[in-house]
């Protein structure tokens, strides 16, 4: 292969994480205009998004889930819907059903009329106020892209993200995700009450004239194109092995357990959180310019990738020991080379 | 050139220069390893067979551990890794060498053309190319001494010192052999070579007295300090009550009294022979012709008996019957006075704190001189030169050295007209040390028996008397 061939590639790639980065940056600075104090969250949605992910969003009520989901929406120039959980949701409402209707001809016809899940961008708000029933709803369109209704299946469009959000705090007369849902998420995003610069700024956007509406800044297209670049960015087999060694470390009986694994936790993460790992660490390097995966880029999306899919035993509950605990002592224990 | 062949370059480069450190440092562990268990050899080389040249040690060492270490410690594709993850981490390259070496790695071995990468890959290897191209991988990367590197070097000095002037360390492998023994041990071991000289000689008080000091020995075995102090009293009686004990009747016409520990022993051997042989003439006792000859080829024991006859013996049968019985006596209980002699001599030397000379050098060497016997370098006969004065030491008594199990000892020439008489020779083993067994040693000496025998040194009146001994030892080694 000549030098020629090296330096066209070398462009290409680079022109790849110049868009990807370009667009990242767009978005947020659209989104910045209304989201106050979310810039790492939002890098987070963003990096989801191209991975082709979905993301479960917690947080007390008020800090700008809901907002932040429909602004992303808004700059992505993609179909939103959004579906209000509650408990008398029923799966039809999600999915959509059958309706009988009347042809041109007059002929009496079952008609699929598309439920709000057909969208690009779907915002379950307060997804656990639902019954595990309705819950399960989204499990095949989550997974599969796919909506089966009355034997006959429906593609949904790409790109297909799922953001929900679910309040902490009142857990009276809500339904608790299933481990299968909650696995199906890529990332779980917790928002953090906003600091005093923050709060006013937040202040300021709210209480004085409307903003201008937000300006498209995404495709379609470009999101797609970005998702098939993540995943050929190249990652070396010692930092798979690493993400692995991660992974096993959640586990209470593996070897090479973390002690507060072992001690406070029930089950570790299954195997997809290795591929939320991997995936959305080769999406940090694309966004940050970087042709390969790096430890670090392991490192910095463990937490979100990882911190739903461990379930702690009820020593961990009784102590107050948080996923997030168990994931810095396994980063802590776990070293880089084997 | 292209990136990717300058990256296989640069990549090799590193590559072989860490194989090569890798090499030198464990050639370098290995000598120093080879060396300290050489210097630890040293310490045993008591233990080893005295044909074992302590300079074999680092060589043979240094083989058997360079070959151990260098497969145990071989270059392997995990090693390259290790090595391309901290060249990323130096040069904070977020692992673009590696996983650039690993896209490399998988298309072919190092040095073929790379097809079919992808154009992440291959900016992931342009990139790294980049990054190492202008990088000095042995400045990155430079050659660090280990202590093992170190201290091979010195370690080979002292050990070649060491070595050369033969020295031993000790560790404590020979620490017991090395101490010297204690009285107890000392007193043990004269006491059981006083009663194999006793067993052999029938000599009945010192028989008596060897039971004796054994039992003391025994009593006092490993025993401290002030147990020590009570052995030394008990000693002293023995000694008082050997000296207290009176010489046996020497009033005889012989005079033994005046011969030397090899003269009485010679006439004891003639006298044995002179009586073997008689024993075959018995059968009427008339071969009185026959009797001189033999007399005359025994010069002590017909020098004894013209003292007797010149004393007013007879010649009859029974007479020379009686003499020679008496006679025999007599040897016995000079020697058995010797052995006694000797035994009060140790005593007095183990209670004298003399405690550096093996117990049985000074029941030969200490015991002769209390005998008053020959001055040193004086000729005697049979006996061959003792070490003796030093040159410009005129009448000073030269005490030998004394001598130590397995090691060698130098005994000073006497300048002195006539043969030389400067020798080497090594001490006796300690009991329980000999790995010569009994067989070997009567064979060796019934081999230099027979040589003997077909030449003129033993005298024709003894050469049967001799043949028959040894031929009696054979048949005591076949009922064994």
């Amino acid at each position: 292969m000549g030098g020629d061939n090296f330096m066209e590639a070398l462009a290409e790639v680079r022109d790849r994480m110049g868009i990807a980065r370009r667009a990242f940056e767009g978005v947020r600075g659209e989104l910045a205009r209304v989201v106050v104090g979310h810039d790492e969250l939002i890098e987070q949605v963003f990096t989801a998004l191209v991975c082709g992910g979905h993301c479960l969003l917690e947080g007390v009520p008020g800090l700008g889930k809901t907002l932040m989901v429909r602004s992303l929406a808004a700059v992505l120039n993609l179909s939103f819907s959004r579906i209000q959980f509650t408990p008398d949701l029923m799966p039809a409402d999600i999915t959509g059903t059958q309706m009988l209707t009347e042809d041109a001809s007059g002929r009496k016809i079952f008609d699929f009329q598309r439920g709000p899940i057909f969208a690009h961008i779907v915002l379950a708000d307060e997804i656990n106020r639902a019954t595990p029933k309705t819950q399960s709803a989204l499990l095949e369109a989550m997974q599969e892209q796919n909506v089966t209704v009355s034997g006959k299946s429906h593609r949904l469009e790409s790109p297909f993200m799922v953001l929900a959000t679910q309040n902490p705090i009142e857990m009276e007369g809500t339904y608790p995700l299933p481990e299968a849902q909650i696995d199906r998420f890529f990332f779980k995003l917790l928002l953090k009450y906003p600091s005093r610069e923050e709060l006013g700024r937040i202040a300021d956007l709210t209480t004085a004239a409307p903003l201008a509406a937000l300006q498209k800044v995404l495709e379609a297209d470009a999101i797609l194109e970005i998702r098939a670049w993540v995943r050929e960015v190249p990652i070396a087999e010692p930092v798979k092995d690493y993400a692995a060694r991660l992974v096993l470390a959640t586990h209470p009986d593996q070897e090479g357990r973390a002690p507060a694994a072992e001690k406070y936790v029930l089950y570790g993460s299954s195997p997809r959180g290795l591929q939320s790992l991997i995936l959305a660490a080769k999406a940090r390097a694309l966004l940050a310019a970087r042709p390969n995966v790096s430890f670090e880029d392991i490192r910095a999306v463990l937490p979100q990738s990882l911190r739903h899919r461990i379930i702690l035993n009820l020593e961990g509950e009784a102590e107050g020991i948080t996923a997030e605990k168990v994931l810095a002592e396994v980063v802590e224990r776990v070293p880089e080379i084997a | 050139m292209s990136g990717e062949a300058l990256l296989r370059a640069r990549l090799f480069e590193l590559l072989q220069w860490e194989q090569h450190k890798r090499t030198e440092r464990l050639l370098l562990a290995a000598v120093a390893y080879s060396v300290l268990i050489s210097l630890l050899a040293l310490a045993a080389k008591a233990l080893l067979p005295a044909s074992v040249s302590p300079f074999y040690f680092p060589p043979l060492f240094f083989l058997l551990l360079a070959g151990w270490l260098l497969l145990s410690g071989r270059w392997t594709k995990r090693d390259s890794v290790r090595l391309l993850l901290r060249l990323d981490r130096r040069l904070r390259l977020a692992e673009r060498t590696v996983t650039a070496w690993e896209i490399l790695e998988r298309e072919g071995p190092v040095l073929s053309p790379v097809e079919g990468l992808s154009a992440a890959e291959q900016a992931v290897v342009h990139e790294a190319a980049e990054k190492l191209d202008t990088v000095d991988l042995k400045v990155q990367f430079p050659r660090r001494w280990s202590w093992q590197a170190l201290a091979a070097g010195p370690l080979l000095i002292l050990w070649l010192g060491l070595a050369w002037f033969d020295v031993r360390l000790d560790l404590g492998l020979g620490a017991k052999r090395a101490q010297p023994p204690s009285v107890g041990e000392k007193l043990l071991e004269f006491s059981q070579a006083l009663r194999q000289k006793a067993e052999a000689e029938k000599l009945e008080e010192s028989l008596k007295v060897a039971k004796v000091l054994a039992e003391l020995a025994e009593k006092n075995l490993g025993s401290d300090e002030r147990s020590g102090e009570k052995l030394g009293e008990e000693i002293a009686a023995v000694r008082d009550a050997l000296n207290a004990m009176k010489p046996g009747a020497t009033e005889s016409e012989t005079t033994l009294g005046d011969l030397t520990r090899e003269a009485l022993a010679a006439l004891k051997a003639e006298l044995d022979a002179f009586d073997f042989g008689l024993r075959g003439l018995r059968p009427g006792f008339t071969a009185e012709r026959e009797i001189g000859e033999r007399l005359a080829q025994m010069p002590r024991l017909s020098e004894q008996m013209e003292r007797s006859l010149r004393q007013g013996g007879g010649r009859s049968a029974q007479e020379m019957e009686k003499f020679l019985l008496r006679l025999d006596q007599e040897i016995a209980r000079e020697l058995d006075q010797r052995a006694l002699d000797d035994v009060k001599n140790f005593l007095a030397l183990l209670l004298g704190g003399g405690g550096e000379e093996a117990p049985g050098e000074a029941m030969s060497a200490d015991a002769e001189s209390a005998q008053g016997r020959p001055a040193p370098g004086e000729k005697v006969e049979g006996r061959g030169s003792l070490p003796g004065m030093e040159a410009g030491e005129k009448g000073q008594v030269a005490r030998p050295p004394p001598a130590r199990a397995g090691v060698a000892t130098h005994l000073p020439a006497i300048l002195r007209e006539g043969e030389s008489s400067g020798m080497t020779w090594r001490g006796g083993g300690r009991s329980g040390e000999s790995k010569v067994t009994e067989q070997d040693v009567a064979g060796a000496y019934r081999r230099q028996a027979e040589e003997d025998l077909a030449s003129e040194k033993i005298p024709p009146g003894l050469k049967e008397t001799v043949r028959k001994y040894f031929l009696s030892l054979g048949v005591g080694e076949e009922k064994k």
